[in-house]
């Protein structure tokens, strides 16, 4: 019989306000499943995992080999009242989150990340490992991370500051800005969003900007090294640097070059205009502020709550 | 022999009688040697069935399994290098001058003979990267110089938002209203630039930037609306 | 190092072997990762395949494996994780293994009695048991062997076996006792 993930399974239920502290072996994975509400994630020095719950509604936490997984439970999803889940992880961990109805804030990571969810928000900041966010609704916000970001929302913006490492960022409705962004390689792409770009080239770096509907402003350093492809149907190309006449070769690209050429830029766009910009640096960008929860604030009265709780089969 | 108490015997060993019979068999277990040795050996029976190991296949499926789910005739992963340009553009003279502003409607450039293209630079990129990332999307099977038929990427775009589409349908009185509508105003939304990005190559077949549009951006939108479908779906 | 598949980086560092955790690979599966699904593949495979052997037979096995992975990957988004994937993945396998079987039609020579067991000559207690049993359940009549399979060998409750077999309760777990009479008397020898 094939073994599946079978191994002693310590489960507490937690109602009330609760404050339980398991602990973990190095690689234990977190797996956080259809809560509602706001879930925050943050780091601590112990080889712990701590789940603290101020509002009602039962969660329940069940450790099997190699994962610690938090999760309602009764199965019915609309079954819990939204709330708050404040979670302390060993910062090596790494972390799962699917729910559609929640909203993350996770600080301090240096484990992986995914998080898949329709209708919350997402906020990363402080992170060290990769990222992989899906979401439908909610914006995304990826602030002072470390390492490969991969950014989905189909109507939310997502908006990155301060980030190193690699970084592929797509939307379908939303906008896409990217703020001092250090990295060797970044896509972003949106059908009907804008996106802005202010960052470093690197060597050899591959840029990558593309828009059915929106427009593209790349910001540039003030002697940008740059290789540039740029490609519209019916849109417009302008740039404050001096573009020596383009290459006019039937078949090849509007390409021109900047400085030495040593990144690689490119740029498309369907309508929208292309514009390359002398500003870098100079813009403010959004960044997120980090705000912890603090105190406790008594729950919010709860609605009604739903009587058809379907256990679990 | 078969009796009642023998007939019992599997619900017995499995929990499944009710008390009083479960009391009764139990009785006439202690004084039935017959019956008791068949129960034993029933046991044993159903302990070599859980112990059956599991038998994988000679062969290794998944290659095969891959490319059906990927859609894919072949489960190529890999992007053949194409031709590198043999001349990179030239340089544009030195920009550390004075900046002057330079502006170029698309009609103007047209006129100006140039067509749009990325192709060779694309190309070019795909050659040069390395890292295999855009394997992720459909493979571009258009190297420099061939003919293209958009009807690849097309029908499977089609084909996904019909699914799509069939999918919402089907999950609306699943899904939360509001992300139903949010899905289907970005399907629309897909759809419309897809027109009229084909529309575009219909009218300029040649042209090599709209062919990767609606071949790159559109698959991957599509594919991007239907992770969030799914997950939409998913409780 | 950057992978290029970056939510699977999750194993950034440590060698093929170790474990993902399985709701992470089922989410990013469920996403459309295809590098994840293959881990699950691998990981159920086997327990797929044996499944297809014990209900269809060995000849369409390999076969049978590869379309239930396929429809694994299709129906993903329905998977609630209110059970294991395996468990999951094997109720698909038992759906599209059967709705096969009666596509098929299959005409089966040999009649639904106990008479064949009684064949079988007399064997010495032979080490390798496990043999004894798979040889011993090949021959069993369509029905027993099906029921005995699903409960037995994979775990399922009487209640479900009904539901996929559709028959009723009462009648699966007279085939599993039929099943077990009959198996017991072929190990004993």
């Amino acid at each position: 019989m094939t073994s599946l993930l079978v191994a002693t399974a310590v489960a507490a239920a937690v109602s009330a306000y609760a404050d339980t502290v398991v602990d973990v072996r190095p690689d234990t994975k977190l797996w956080l499943r259809n809560l509602r509400g706001t879930v925050q994630v943050s780091t601590w020095g112990k080889n712990a995992v701590r789940l603290q719950v101020p509002s009602l509604g039962r969660v329940r936490i069940a450790q099997r080999a190699g994962t610690v997984s938090i999760e309602p439970e009764y199965a019915h999803p609309h079954g819990m009242d939204a709330t708050r889940y404040v979670i302390t992880v060993p910062a090596w961990m790494g972390v799962a989150m699917v729910s559609p109805e929640a909203s993350a804030r996770v600080r301090g990571l240096k484990g992986d990340l995914i998080v898949r969810t329709v209708n919350g928000q997402v906020e990363v900041a402080d992170n060290e490992g990769s990222v992989s966010v899906s979401s439908v609704q909610g914006p995304i916000l990826v602030a002072r991370a470390r390492g490969h970001l991969d950014l989905n929302s189909v109507n939310g913006p997502i908006t990155l500051a301060d980030v190193t490492g690699s970084v592929n960022a797509e939307t379908v409705n939303g906008s896409i800005e990217l703020a001092r962004v250090i990295a060797d390689s970044v896509e972003a792409t949106t059908l009907n969003g804008f996106v802005r770009f202010d960052g470093h080239f690197l060597d050899k770096g591959w840029y990558h900007f593309a828009t059915h509907n929106g427009d593209i402003v790349v910001d540039l350093p003030k002697e940008p090294d740059a290789q540039v492809w740029v490609a519209t149907y019916g849109g417009q190309f302008s740039s404050d640097f001096p573009v020596s006449a383009p290459r006019a070769k039937h078949g090849k690209g509007l390409q021109f070059t900047l400085g030495d050429g040593k990144a690689k830029l490119q740029l498309e766009s369907f309508m929208g205009r292309i514009r390359l910009s002398r500003e870098a640096g100079g813009r403010r960008t959004p960044v997120f502020e980090w705000r912890d929860f603090g105190q406790f604030t008594p729950p919010n009265p709860p609605n009604s709550p739903d009587d058809d709780h379907e256990e679990d089969k | 022999m078969t009796d009642r108490w023998t007939e019992s015997l599997s619900e017995y060993l499995d929990g499944e009688l009710v008390p009083e019979d479960r009391r009764e068999l139990g009785l006439h277990l202690e004084s039935c040697a017959d019956c008791a040795q068949t129960l034993r050996e029933l046991e044993q029976v159903v302990e070599r069935a859980r112990a059956l190991p599991d038998r994988a296949p000679e062969h290794d499926l998944w290659p095969a399994i891959e490319a059906r789910i990927t859609g894919r005739a072949e489960a190529a992963t890999k992007i053949e290098p194409a031709r590198i340009p043999e001349r990179l553009a030239e340089r544009a003279r030195p920009v550390r001058r004075a900046a002057s502003v330079v502006s170029f409607t698309w009609p103007q450039l047209v006129a100006a003979g140039l067509a749009v293209a990325l192709l060779a630079s694309a190309a070019f990129w795909l050659g040069t990267r390395g890292d295999g990332r855009l394997a992720q999307h459909t493979p571009n099977p258009a190297a420099p110089g061939t003919t293209f038929t958009a009807s690849r990427a097309q029908n499977s775009n089609e084909a996904a938002i019909a699914e799509l589409r069939d999918a919402l349908a089907r999950g609306r009185q699943d899904l939360d209203p509001q992300t139903v509508k949010v899905l289907e105003q970005n399907l629309a939304s897909i759809e419309r630039s897809i027109r009229e990005a084909q529309t575009a190559l219909d009218a300029d077949p040649a042209n090599p930037y709209l062919r990767r549009h609606l071949q790159e951006t559109m698959t991957s939108k599509v594919n991007l609306l239907r992770q969030a479908t799914f997950l939409a779906s998913a409780p | 190092m950057r992978d290029t598949h970056p939510g699977v980086a999750l194993v950034t560092g440590e060698p093929e072997a170790a474990a993902v955790a399985e709701p992470s690979l089922v989410a990013l599966a469920a996403a459309g990762d295809t590098r994840a699904f293959e881990r699950l593949y691998r990981q159920h495979v086997g327990r797929v395949h044996s499944l297809a052997c014990r209900l269809a037979g060995r000849e369409h096995a390999e076969e049978l494996t590869q379309e239930v992975f396929i429809r694994a990957w299709e129906k993903l988004w329905t998977f609630r994780g209110e059970a294991s994937f395996g468990t999951w993945v094997s109720r698909v396998a038992v759906r599209w293994i059967l709705t096969w079987r009666s596509a098929q039609a299959v005409q089966r020579r040999r009649t639904e009695n106990n008479e064949i067991l009684e064949w079988l000559p007399a064997k010495a207690a032979r080490p390798d048991v496990a043999m004894d049993v798979e040889a011993a359940m090949e021959k069993l009549p369509d029905g027993a062997r099906q029921v005995f399979v699903l409960h037995d060998v994979e775990g399922f409750k009487h209640e479900e076996i009904a539901r996929l077999l559709e028959v009723s309760v009462g009648t699966s777990k007279a085939q599993l006792h039929r099943a077990r009479m009959l198996l017991r008397r072929h190990l004993d020898r």
